[in-house]
């Protein structure tokens, strides 16, 4: 086999930081190769400079043994370089034959004077044709007039792949390709990756997940702090643990240690029919009802997009709520705002930490009592204590080991992911809340600060607190909850007992291919306290 | 109702459009682009002025006219450096370009002429003379009095509307000027050079408001008087607004505010004096009824809570 991409000690800086140190990476013609490592590593900016949206500081980039330098990644297409961002770069107004063919239209030509002549307007008809012909070659079950803004996170993501291999690409990049998915879309999306493999593409596919790493992958090169660790061949002798202590450098708990308390009795968090409606009137939220006990976690799991966020904002008094009720220890609470409901003793994880929990430009100390700034003894009769503040600060920041460097104080805009979610859980778990509502707790944080994340969770758990935890990384609703119940649609489509659920399972409701009947989610409902 | 008067506020509005038109349509390409420009009331008032002074100092009016396009046009590749090049912040540039609009005529005419008022050329210019005679519609009753002997640009608006419509919706440019709006990093991705889709669309902006600069003192008055544009500008952002950047629903927009200038006009000859300014308000206050109509809805729709009420 040949190599058919290699990098020459590739080093990437931004400033006075190196993203990427002398990274030297042979992939061979027809492989799919996996690059592991955590939030921040390194993965993408490498991926970057391989797809010309970054230009390396120093270093050899060799295609097919030649050396080449690409300056945008029009340059990389041209090559035969083809890449899936994480975040689909999509026009959600235009259609999927649209959005495959963009930058590569079809014009109609004309002849004048006896010559082939470029013509003005885009030749439709040809396109269409063309389109339907690649769907049908590659199967990808795709409806090309359908507009991309009504067509579901699987079938975006299968645009994106076509949108490359119109452009007859050989080499074939995926940042994150599962994070969006469904289980079912993603054993669909490998089965795909192994046919362009066998037609002979070469895959690149960038992740942190393991288990999907171990299918498809036929080597795995791991990269941590910028630097590459090593690469190994995806056999027997390599574990996910390995895999894992080669990320972190150190060895890590793949599972939650959960403790064997039961949840209690007592419901302390009801939500009862919750209906809200979107901008088009449609519900986005439909008939939700749920409740959560004393020593409890309820897991919500779904495809993003299914209500979940509109979940989180109308319990946390930011949307209006159109029918139902939210009831604490019996106590409607609906309707009220978010600092009347911080008063009853609701603690709030907001699914983005830098729109709704944090405030970027300012300091540590302002962020970590914002919401609770107007008690005593943070203020006294509408005049800042900033000595308090400050105080609070520093106990904070070292009982939740938020990691600083010189300044003592900094503004939360200069803290990694990681680091600026622990300020939120120091804020909201040194309240004592009775009942705490949490989402995407782990969403670009690193590892080490995954599991310190988690343990906190668990620990309030166990003092009695009453927790909901929305999540689209299926293994952590898993991990945290006691009971899973599944968003659809705006619609609760099942609930299930944690430590009986299987995930090919969860994905069937959480496509909407399974609904259980209102009884039966009720009866799902006892489940945690068994 | 006396029919001439209908038919003459038709030809009014007609002629009303043609600068609310050009100005919109070349407005919602820089919209859709994703550039969000205040400018074009700034652009429209120093093609109008240049129009007429080079006009008058060299005595052409092809050179006045041109010299209207290169202001425009320079203005716009200025514009485009300092927000798109080098982002600097949309609502500043877009300010300070009308504010030098505002002055720099002022200022010129001032120190050229001792006046700061207006600047005639009716001696270079006849304004009659720019209505066109177009011989197939005279046999055409009422058409001919509405569509017959107005001006050039206005002909050449229904054109470029058409040109237009089809260039954004049915070519390649259009295709990229709507991605680079919607989702930049869609049209980065696949190799569209976003900046200069950008650039290209001020550049399309630039021409239609020196045509419509034209049309309002070249063409209709062979007079030039500061604040000749009166918020044209501005009216036509409401326009490309309600239209939700849409050519053809904006420029249904532009020809209903067109027809609110028109009336204006024509009320102006049936009332006393004191009433008359009052009706000056006119245009302006459709402005706001049709975005009260158009935003109303849009407002009900939101259910985030931002602010609580009493």
């Amino acid at each position: 086999m040949d190599t058919i991409i290699e990098t020459r000690n590739l080093t990437k800086k931004f400033g006075d930081f190196t993203a990427n140190r002398n990274i030297s990476l042979e992939i061979e013609e027809g492989e799919i190769r996996a690059i592991i490592g955590e939030n921040g590593a390194g993965k993408s900016t490498l991926m970057n400079m391989l797809y010309g949206i970054l230009q390396p500081t120093s270093g050899q980039l060799l295609y097919r043994g030649r050396e080449v330098s690409m300056k945008s990644p029009k340059d990389a297409i041209e090559l035969g370089i083809g890449m899936v961002h994480q975040h689909f770069k999509l026009s959600p107004s235009l259609t999927v034959y649209e959005n495959i063919v963009l930058g590569a239209e079809t014009v109609h030509s004309h002849s004048a004077f006896g010559k082939k002549v470029p013509g003005f307007l885009i030749d439709t008809k040809k396109e269409k044709e063309e389109i339907q012909a690649l769907i049908d070659r590659f199967d990808f079950n795709l409806n090309i007039m359908d507009k991309v803004s009504d067509i579901s996170v699987g079938a975006k993501q299968r645009v994106e792949i076509l949108k490359m291999l119109y452009r007859d690409v050989d080499l074939l990049i995926l940042d994150e390709p599962t994070a969006v998915l469904i289980p079912q879309e993603v054993d669909d999306l490998i089965e795909r990756l192994i046919a362009l493999k066998k037609s002979g593409k070469t895959i690149i596919i960038i992740t942190h997940k393991l288990n999907e790493v171990k299918m498809c992958a036929d080597n795995i090169s791991v990269i941590r702090a910028g630097e590459l660790i090593g690469t190994v061949p995806n056999d027997s002798t390599t574990t996910n643990e390995s895999l894992a202590e080669m990320m972190v450098g150190r060895q890590v708990l793949l599972r939650v240690n959960k403790s064997d308390k039961a949840a209690g009795e007592k419901v302390r968090f009801a939500v009862k029919n919750l209906t809200a409606v979107d901008s088009d009137n449609k519900k986005i939220l439909n008939n939700i009802s749920f409740e959560i006990h004393e020593n409890e976690v309820v897991g919500v799991a779904g495809v993003e997009g299914n209500g979940q966020t509109e979940l989180m904002l109308a319990l946390s008094g930011l949307m209006e709520v159109r029918e139902g009720r939210v009831e604490m220890e019996g106590e409607n609470i609906c309707g009220l705002w978010p600092d009347e409901l911080r008063r009853k003793g609701i603690g709030f994880i907001p699914e983005d930490r830098y729109q709704q929990g944090l405030c970027l430009d300012e300091k540590i100390s302002n962020n970590i009592i914002a919401g609770y700034h107007e008690l005593s003894p943070y203020c006294n009769k509408g005049i800042m204590n900033y000595r308090a503040v400050r105080e609070n600060s520093r106990k904070l920041v070292k009982e939740y080991d938020v990691r600083l460097s010189a300044d003592l104080d900094p503004t939360v805009g200069c803290l990694s992911g990681g680091n600026a979610q622990k300020v939120i859980i120091a804020r909201e778990f040194s309240r004592d809340p009775r009942v705490l509502l949490v989402s995407q707790p782990t969403r670009g944080v690193d590892i080490g600060a995954i599991e310190f994340i988690h343990n906190q969770i668990l620990a309030m758990r166990d003092r009695g607190t009453a927790i909901m935890v929305i999540s689209s990384d299926l293994s952590e609703v898993a991990g945290l909850a006691d009971r899973i119940i599944v968003m659809y649609h705006g619609e609760i489509t099942g609930c299930f007992k944690a430590d009986e659920v299987n995930f090919s399972e969860l994905g069937l409701y959480m496509s909407g291919v399974k609904h259980m009947s209102d009884q039966e989610i009720q009866q799902g409902k006892g489940g945690g306290r068994e | 109702m006396n029919i001439n008067l209908i038919l003459n506020l038709l030809k009014m509005t007609v002629e009303a459009s043609t600068p609310y038109l050009l100005i919109t349509i070349g407005g919602v390409f820089v919209a859709r682009a994703g550039v969000f420009n205040i400018s074009l009331e700034g652009c429209t008032e120093f093609a109008a002025f240049a129009g007429i002074l080079f006009g008058f100092l060299s005595g052409s009016i092809l050179v006045g006219v041109l010299s209207a396009f290169l202001v425009a046009i320079a203005l716009n590749i200025v514009f485009y450096l300092f927000t798109v090049k080098w982002n600097a912040d949309l609502t500043v540039i877009g300010c300070a370009v009308n504010l030098l609009a505002a002055c720099i005529p002022a200022c010129l005419l001032q120190a050229l002429f001792g006046t700061r008022s207006n600047l005639v050329a009716t001696s270079l210019i006849d304004p009659m003379k720019m209505k066109v005679d177009v011989p197939i519609l005279r046999s055409v009753p009422v058409l001919n009095s509405i569509f017959n002997h107005q001006t050039r640009i206005t002909y050449l608006t229904f054109a470029l509307v058409i040109f237009l419509i089809i260039l954004m919706y049915r070519t390649k440019f259009g295709i990229y000027v709507r991605v680079t709006g919607e989702n930049i990093g869609a049209a980065k991705s696949v190799g569209v050079k976003t900046n200069r889709i950008k650039l290209l669309c001020l550049l399309i902006s630039a021409v239609t408001c020196a045509l419509a600069g034209l049309n309002l003192s070249v063409e209709e008055l062979g007079i030039y008087t500061i604040n000749m544009t009166a918020n044209r500008g501005f009216i036509c952002l409401s326009a490309i607004n309600c239209g939700r950047k849409e050519p053809h629903r904006a420029c249904v927009y532009a020809v209903i505010f067109g027809f609110a200038r028109a009336l204006q006009t024509i009320l102006n000859n049936y009332v006393p004096v004191a009433i008359s300014s009052l009706i000056g308000i006119l245009p302006y206050v459709t402005i706001i009824v049709a975005l009260l109509i158009v935003e109303i809805p849009n407002a009900r729709k939101n259910h985030l809570r931002i602010f609580r009420g009493a």
